[in-house]
């Protein structure tokens, strides 16, 4: 068992309190992204999980082991880090094998290790450069190749893609999400990038000073996200939250939009009783945008399928579907329509609103009702 | 029309000209002074020049002289242990320095100034207080006997064995501090995810330091042991100040062999004899240098 066990840790510096008790905890194989904006404590967490920062107050396991208080290089871990930190004055065979040779592994069995490396990522023809004669992408695979070679309990990672290009950090996540299938060892991952978090993780923690706010698969964060926060963070284009009045409309308990075209009633069907003391009261409405689309004929007798005419703002093709900005409730609003039913700036556009997924978020706190 | 048009072109040429024309006199002194004067140097080595310059050729008599001279000699070993000695200290006390202070330390710009100070002081100044210091009768020796312990002897400026060592110290305190603040910025100039990549690894910090850091510094020690070097070969005021070349001429360095014997012997023709292999030897270590920063910046 090498499962990753995080017990009510906390982290001060000074005054400052950058991990106010953080629990996870992960089984064996599994792929746990760390995901917040900059400043959350992210890395301090994982800098702490790979003994490179000190524990203010709990306890850190690695399957049974409480490695809270030992080295890094006692925990049986191998780090990948942003800037790459390799070796300038090796060669990348030498990076590779540098940890080896502290652990006193004979050189044969170092060659060995090294050339199975190399071949799984791809780097043979390197293995004699200096790290200064690569390009970003190929330090990128050195320092997996050099993290690779000791085959530890959990790998973890510190936004080793962000300093690649776009189209190459696509390619790189492809490959760690199949280096782990592979290996199936636990790796701790961590990012900003909530697409990253989105596509490798299967357990997903996203952080925001200091505390956790969500911690689940990346459908359940997706789909019932716990607060504001984390469902603005995760979706690209981000969820629309729309403050709108609850009201009886025809004896239905519904929201009030409002466009420039006119005012229209969406009604809520399933989610009554929770949303039954907020008659009269103003709530926020989150939908994502692809639950606000063109009129699509063969889902309009579906459960919770509303259909609205609106005023198009701003057009932004993107290929795949046309994002359509529209004002609800004077507050921007984006659809995601498809760019054969797109209209321009200024014209009406038949949309539908499918708010079966929607989600209801206390104005002032940003939790949610329901 | 064509008169304002002039006017612009004369203002042009000025502007373009205007940094030719300040940097001029500067170039011609610098031709003058120093190339003009190293080449009648080497022709004055080959002349038979002894108080004043005389220009009468006399081929390499005046070097086969000063290879005659076992001052020379002296000199030139003095050199070697002084040159040697010098820099491998400086090297090792600058990198130590470096590292510790390079722990994220508190007051490290205080400490900083404190080692680097010694820098701004003039060799003089060194080699006077450091003449004092280890002066038997004035200095450390009589202090230690004065605090009771009467056996203490420490007495290597007046010995003629050991006067070059203290000439050794004294420059090694003054230029330590130098070598420290060139090793320090390298050591910043480490991504610290490096370090924290090796503890990952299972290194040691000494291990770290000895397997990666101080490695990949290698641009570092070349630029202090080419600044060290030529400081060591053009030593004159330290040894003037601290030693005058003394007992007898028992810590001359080959820049005191020079101005003794062109300017207080009357022996010109040794001196500027003496002075060329000086250049010869400087050039020696200078040339390379210049020719691998040149390439480099060429290729960059």
């Amino acid at each position: 068992m090498s499962g990753l066990k995080i017990d009510n840790i906390q982290k001060r510096f000074g005054d400052v309190h950058v991990l106010k008790g953080i629990d996870i905890e992960i089984d064996e194989g599994d792929f746990l992204i760390l995901v917040g904006p900059s400043g959350c404590g992210k890395s301090t967490l994982l800098h702490m999980i790979a003994g490179l920062e000190s524990v203010t107050s709990g306890t850190i396991s690695i399957g049974q082991r409480d490695v809270t208080h030992l080295n890094p290089k006692d925990r049986d871990i191998a780090m990948v880090f942003q800037s790459y930190a390799l070796y300038p004055n090796m060669t990348v065979r030498q990076n590779i094998s540098f940890g080896l040779s502290i652990r006193k592994v004979p050189e044969s069995e170092q060659e060995e290790i090294v050339q199975r490396v190399a071949e799984m990522l791809q780097i043979g023809p390197l293995l004699d450069r200096k790290p200064s004669q690569l390009s970003g992408g190929q330090r990128q695979r050195v320092a997996m190749g050099r993290a690779l070679a000791r085959k530890p309990s959990i790998f973890l990672f510190d936004e080793p893609l962000s300093n690649l290009d776009a189209k190459l950090r696509v390619e790189m996540r492809t490959e760690i999400k199949e280096l782990h299938n592979r290996l199936g060892t636990t790796m701790v991952y961590v990012t900003h990038d909530q697409i990253e978090a989105m596509t490798l993780g299967q357990r997903i923690a996203i952080m925001k000073d200091g505390v956790i706010q969500q911690f689940g698969s990346p459908q359940e964060i997706y789909d019932e996200p716990v607060n504001q926060f984390v469902a603005g963070f995760i979706g690209s284009p981000s969820m629309n939250f729309i403050p709108c009045p609850v009201v009886k409309q025809d004896n239905q308990l519904s929201i009030e939009l409002d466009n420039e075209t006119g005012k229209f009633y969406l009604p809520i069907d399933g989610k009554n009783a929770e949303l039954e003391s907020w008659v009269g009261k103003t709530i926020i409405l989150g939908l994502r945008p692809e639950k606000i689309t063109h009129d699509i004929a063969s889902h309009a007798d579906n459960q919770g399928i509303h259909r609205a005419n609106c005023r198009v703002g701003i057009v932004e093709p993107t290929g795949p579907d046309t994002l359509v900005f529209i004002e609800l409730n004077n507050t921007k609003t984006v659809c995601r329509v498809d760019p054969s039913e797109a209209k321009n700036t200024g014209e009406n556009i038949d949309l539908m609103f499918d708010l079966t997924k929607a989600v209801f978020f206390e104005p002032e706190t940003g939790e949610r009702v329901c | 029309m064509s008169t304002s048009t002039d006017k612009r072109n004369w203002g042009d040429l000025v502007q373009a000209m205007l940094p030719k024309i300040v940097v001029a006199p500067t170039f011609v002194a610098t031709l003058i002074f120093i190339y003009g004067f190293i080449l009648w140097n080497a022709y004055l080595s080959f002349t038979k020049s002894r108080l004043l310059p005389r220009y009468d050729w006399a081929g390499t008599q005046q070097y086969e002289r000063l290879f005659a001279n076992e001052r020379w000699w002296v000199a030139a070993e003095n050199l070697v242990i002084f040159g040697g000695l010098f820099i491998i200290f400086c090297l090792i006390i600058g990198i130590f320095l470096a590292i510790l202070l390079d722990q994220r330390i508190r007051a490290e710009g205080a400490l900083r100034t404190i080692y680097l100070y010694p820098m701004a002081l003039s060799f003089i100044v060194t080699g006077t207080a450091w003449k004092w210091i280890l002066n038997p009768g004035l200095g450390l020796e009589r202090l230690m006997r004065e605090w009771g312990f009467e056996n203490f002897t420490f007495d290597w400026l007046v010995n003629s064995e050991m006067a070059i060592y203290t000439v050794v110290i004294a420059g090694v305190w003054q230029s330590s501090g130098f070598v420290m603040a060139l090793f320090l910025a390298g050591l910043r100039g480490i991504d610290d995810s490096i370090i924290k990549a090796a503890q990952v690894d299972g290194a040691s910090l000494p291990r770290i330091y000895r397997s990666i850091i101080i490695p990949s510094l290698r641009p570092v020690f070349f630029s202090a042991i080419i600044i060290l070097s030529h400081i060591a070969i053009k030593s004159f005021d330290l040894v003037m100040a601290l030693t005058g070349g003394g007992p007898g001429y028992a810590s001359d360095l080959p820049a005191t062999f020079m101005y003794s014997f062109a300017f207080t012997r009357g022996q010109l023709g040794i001196g500027a004899a003496s002075a060329m292999m000086m250049l010869c030897a400087v050039a020696a270590i200078i040339v390379p240098y210049l020719y691998s920063e040149l390439r480099s910046t060429r290729r960059g």
